[in-house]
């Protein structure tokens, strides 16, 4: 079958791929602490012709496609929502909210400082008459799912009085580049973006950072990536009737 | 047999030729720093044509003729791509003459002007999956962060103003000699670091492919090709009338 016709097909499939990624951080436009993506591509392989010039053979490199190299996140100061919710924060320069799982251990960071107060139960040390340790209902700063919200200092923050600003921990790393994404717009640090240090945005109470996806700029982008991906179809209908040519050749 | 069968053969094989480079611009619009192609094609070496059948029976030589359609070269238009801001921190586009140093992991040299770089697990700015970006002097550029400040030289240096490294922009007395290799990406000889490179940063490089030329382009070789299939069949009429009504005997 002709090159043409897979090179056109392969350029389809990567504009899909494109059209995937534009279309979660339009999906994502009100999601708070969202970081829009983007996809990086590069050209697929090259093979060697064979040419002709004045008698003697050269190689001509033709490319075959072009292929999804990575995406890259955007990790822009997104626009302040004012809420006037005193459990609301958000980090105004660079840094992540801590989050521990208390159940694996595992801390993720977020830049989403929607928080809720969350019951924590803590044993008091005393033995109840029916021979159960007595627990003490406390509540803690948690994202709502389960999550607690790491201090300054590294421990949970017991919650008194909501309106009072909490001593809410900013961490940091020094290289936000690979760092792998989880869900409810969390990230998980990998070996290269290096050690855990403090960040230095300030904390701001009552506010919430927004998604930094741009509706305009995304917009664009689905324009452009309908356009090519209609143009790599033009390419494979090209080839079909090619081949529809040389199939009535006899 | 009749000698432009295989002339419109040859014709037909070199449009297909020209389809796949055309494709292979096309789909590559997205690609960052893709230069497009453009195909040539030649004819083989031209042959006398004589006339004989004259009263004097002697052969009189009337023109020339070639009989194959050959690619002869697949030029590379090094035209300036536009600059797209991307607001990511390891994104990078020369404006103006030059080309990135990309050292691959068998410690050959590659040279590309597609400028989204990333971090590998050191620290080092590369290209994902190639390998190190090299400074003016051939050395990688180990950063650590991405939190950069960049001027328009390339000069690297983190928020704090400390200097980590700069960019090598590596220009060609020749582009002429430059080849894609099989990942796209150039290789050359003789490349010198240029004297005064002007690097945006947080900008990457669009592909210079012109849409409608290659639009215009597949529907040319579209066809041409329809055309030497007619008459490839005319050809094979006549072919058809030989065989059965002249050859037929008694």
């Amino acid at each position: 079958m002709n090159q043409s016709f897979y090179i056109g097909a392969v350029g389809a499939q990567m504009q899909q791929k494109r059209m995937n990624i534009i279309g979660d951080n339009i999906a994502n436009l009100n999601t708070v602490g969202f970081k829009a993506d983007r996809s990086d591509f590069t050209a697929l392989i090259y093979q060697d012709h064979r040419g002709a010039v004045e008698g003697e053979l050269t190689e001509l490199p033709m490319g075959v496609g072009t292929r999804l190299l990575m995406t890259s996140t955007n990790f822009t100061q997104g626009p302040v929502v004012d809420n006037q919710r005193s459990l609301d924060y958000m980090i105004e320069g660079d840094g992540f909210f801590a989050l521990v799982d208390l159940t694996t251990g595992e801390v993720s960071y977020t830049r989403n400082g929607a928080f809720t107060m969350s019951e924590l139960l803590r044993p008091t040390g005393q033995t109840g008459e029916d021979g159960q340790p007595v627990m003490n209902s406390v509540f803690c700063l948690g994202d709502g799912t389960g999550r607690f919200v790491l201090s300054e200092q590294g421990g949970l923050i017991e919650v008194t009085d909501p309106t009072e600003k909490l001593p809410i921990g900013i961490f940091d790393y020094a290289n936000y580049d690979g760092m792998q994404q989880l869900d409810d717009t969390r990230y998980m640090p990998v070996d290269k973006n290096g050690n855990l240090m403090r960040g230095t945005g300030t904390l701001q109470q009552g506010y919430l950072e927004g998604s930094n996806a741009d509706l305009a700029e995304e917009y664009t982008k689905v324009i452009e990536s309908q356009r090519a991906y209609g143009m790599a179809l033009k390419m494979v209908q090209t080839s079909d009737e090619i081949e529809s040519t040389i199939n009535s050749l006899r | 047999m009749f000698k432009g069968f295989y002339n419109l053969t040859s014709g037909m094989i070199t449009q297909q030729q020209h389809l796949n480079v055309v494709g292979n611009n096309m789909v590559n619009i997205s690609t960052s720093g893709f230069k497009e192609s453009r195909y040539t094609a030649t004819t083989f070496d031209d042959v006398m044509y004589s006339r004989v059948g004259n009263e004097e029976k002697i052969y009189t030589d009337i023109g020339r003729q070639s009989y194959i359609r050959a690619n002869s070269e697949i030029y590379v238009v090094y035209d300036q791509g536009v600059p797209e801001p991307t607001a990511i921190p390891l994104d990078f586009a020369i404006m103006g003459d030059g080309f990135f140093a990309i050292q691959r992991d068998d410690g050959t040299v590659s040279y590309t002007r597609s400028g989204s770089f990333s971090l590998d697990e050191e620290g080092y700015l590369c290209y994902p999956g190639m390998g190190y970006v090299l400074d003016p002097e051939g050395n990688p550029i180990q950063l650590g962060t991405d939190k950069l400040d960049v001027d328009t030289q390339g000069n690297i240096s983190n928020e704090g103003g400390n200097y980590l490294g700069t960019l090598g922009v590596y220009t060609f007395d020749d582009l002429e000699q430059l080849e894609y290799n099989d990942q796209g990406f150039f290789d050359g000889e003789g490349a010198q670091a240029a004297e005064a490179p002007y690097v945006l940063w947080k900008y990457l490089e669009r592909s210079n492919t012109d849409m409608i030329r290659q639009m215009t382009e597949m529907l040319t070789c579209q066809r041409a090709l329809q055309s030497c299939a007619t008459v490839t069949k005319i050809y094979d009429e006549l072919m058809g009338h030989s065989a059965s009504d002249i050859g037929r005997m008694g």
